[in-house]
């Protein structure tokens, strides 16, 4: 193990700089690209919801809230979770309820909707009361968060990437190229669905409903640059 | 036109000889313009010419990547790399590279002994050198347990060893306060020898040993958010030999 430690010692350490020259406003698309592109330079796990919706995500996280007791702990989380994906049967499909909870439930933590007590955090407070009395906000909240800290970028840039290489024409090929893509790149491991991923994409606004003509779900590349580009506030 | 430059504000920690490599994406201005020169102006530590990049023509992307390198220099202490500058249409706009702290081996594993710690939530602070002890460390829930953590970089971790890490706690605990003391060996459980093992299960509560790699396995364990603090500070805390076992087995 000292060699594993030494050559780690002695890698070459990376540094990435970003050098931006503001001119006239650009196209936002090209520029959204860019901004997509460089993010996607630094992502390297996806944070994947195990086929919960963007509600079921807020349903969840609000009985976490709801547990909350002096006795309340990371496995209680994973208990509460389990119980739940176990009455869910497209979010069960994956694999073992309580392996699934497991998944989830360190989604939620990496997120930082919830601490490594299984707390739900101020960030995922906000979130919880959102769902319930703001939808629109709720959407942005999420879908920022899963954009700027959730490693979501990829999952567009290879979408992108599928269209401009026209290397799908039905859907369900794009759906299974879009699999293959993000699991040869590492970012999703294990059983997981691609549908699911797109229809939470389609849920938060990213990206638009099946163009049967252009054979591709559109994406929304202003709302996307107006989310990253937003500060996110406390 | 105005420049914006994100650079990391961090002290990179080094051994003598290692490389740094910069990659460098400028986004490219969508009005005309002629040229826009990147230059990497390193600290005189360095005996190293300046480096300089000239970008003249647009790309279809709209951004342009540079790679640059640089080698540690023989020489131990902290440094800061140099500046980074940025011209444009005669405009001059400087950033600080970031800091390197360049240490010998010891060190450097005492550091990354350290950053563990840090990264199991330990409050840690390397000290190093002679009479002084490696790092001392506590955890905000535990405070009143400071504990002494010695890094060894031994090839064997043997008796001989042993005794005179337990010689170095009991002659600076009062001065730093310390309740116990803790071993972290670079080596694996196999060269730490028999001996040092049946001494470590007879002995007093106070003293522990983990190999490096199991103190990088709980560390990963926590930061995965598979185990918490309770379970860190239990682990930590044991006396004797810690041996850190996930949840699929060793």
């Amino acid at each position: 193990m000292s060699s594993k430690f030494e050559s780690e010692a002695a890698a070459p350490y990376r540094v990435l700089i970003t050098i931006r020259i503001a001119g006239k406003h650009p196209d936002v698309t090209e520029t959204t690209e860019q901004l997509v592109q460089s993010k996607y330079l630094q992502t390297s796990k996806i944070a994947y919801l195990s086929n919960l919706s963007i509600y079921q995500l807020a349903e969840l996280l609000t009985a976490f809230r709801e547990a909350h007791s002096f006795e309340w702990s990371w496995i209680a989380a994973i208990q509460l979770t389990a119980e739940y994906v176990s009455k869910h049967p497209k979010i069960a499909s994956t694999g073992p309820p309580r392996w699934i909870a497991r998944r989830i439930v360190r989604t939620f933590a990496n997120l930082g909707l919830i601490d490594n007590e299984g707390y739900v955090t101020s960030y995922g407070n906000r979130l919880c009361r959102d769902s319930l009395d703001d939808k629109e906000k709720f959407r942005d909240s999420l879908a920022q968060l899963l954009l700027v800290s959730g490693g979501w970028v990829a999952v567009l840039t290879e979408l992108n990437t599928i269209y401009q290489e026209r290397m799908a024409n039905r859907m369900k090929d794009l759906l299974e190229l879009l699999h293959d893509r993000l699991e040869q790149t590492g970012f999703v491991k294990g059983k997981w669905s691609s549908e699911a991923m797109v229809e939470v994409l389609s849920d938060l606004g990213l990206i638009g409903h099946w163009d049967s003509l252009k054979k591709c779900y559109p994406i929304n590349w202003e709302r996307i640059n107006a989310l990253m580009k937003a500060r996110i506030s406390l | 036109m105005p420049i914006f430059a994100q650079v990391p504000d961090e002290t990179i920690l080094g051994l003598a000889g290692k490389k740094i490599i910069f990659n460098v994406q400028v986004e490219l201005p969508r009005l005309q313009w002629r040229t826009i020169r990147i230059e990497f102006d390193y600290a005189n530590e360095f005996g190293v010419q300046p480096s300089k990049y000239t970008i003249s023509k647009p790309t279809e992307v709209g951004f342009t990547t540079i790679r640059e390198e640089i080698i540690l220099p023989n020489q131990v202490g902290e440094f800061r790399l140099g500046t980074l500058r940025i011209v444009h249409n005669g405009d001059v706009s400087p950033y600080y590279l970031p800091r390197v702290r360049i240490l010998t081996f010891d060190g450097f594993f005492e550091e990354s002994v350290a950053k563990c710690l840090r990264a199991l939530g330990y409050d840690a602070k390397r000290w190093g050198g002679r009479d002084r002890p490696d790092i001392i460390a506590f955890h905000p829930k535990q405070r009143d347990q400071v504990m002494q953590v010695e890094a060894t970089t031994e090839k064997r971790y043997d008796i001989d060893k042993w005794r005179s890490d337990i010689g170095k706690f009991y002659d600076l605990k009062d001065r730093y306060g310390s309740r116990r003391l803790l071993v972290v060996t670079l080596v694996g459980p196999h060269d730490v020898s028999t001996e040092v093992k049946k001494r470590l299960a007879r002995t007093d509560n106070r003293f522990s040993l983990i190999c490096y790699e199991h103190l990088e396995k709980l560390q990963s364990m926590f930061g995965e958010f598979q185990i918490g603090n309770t379970e860190v500070i239990a682990q930590l805390g044991r006396a004797g030999f810690i041996e850190i076992v996930s949840e699929h087995g060793v």
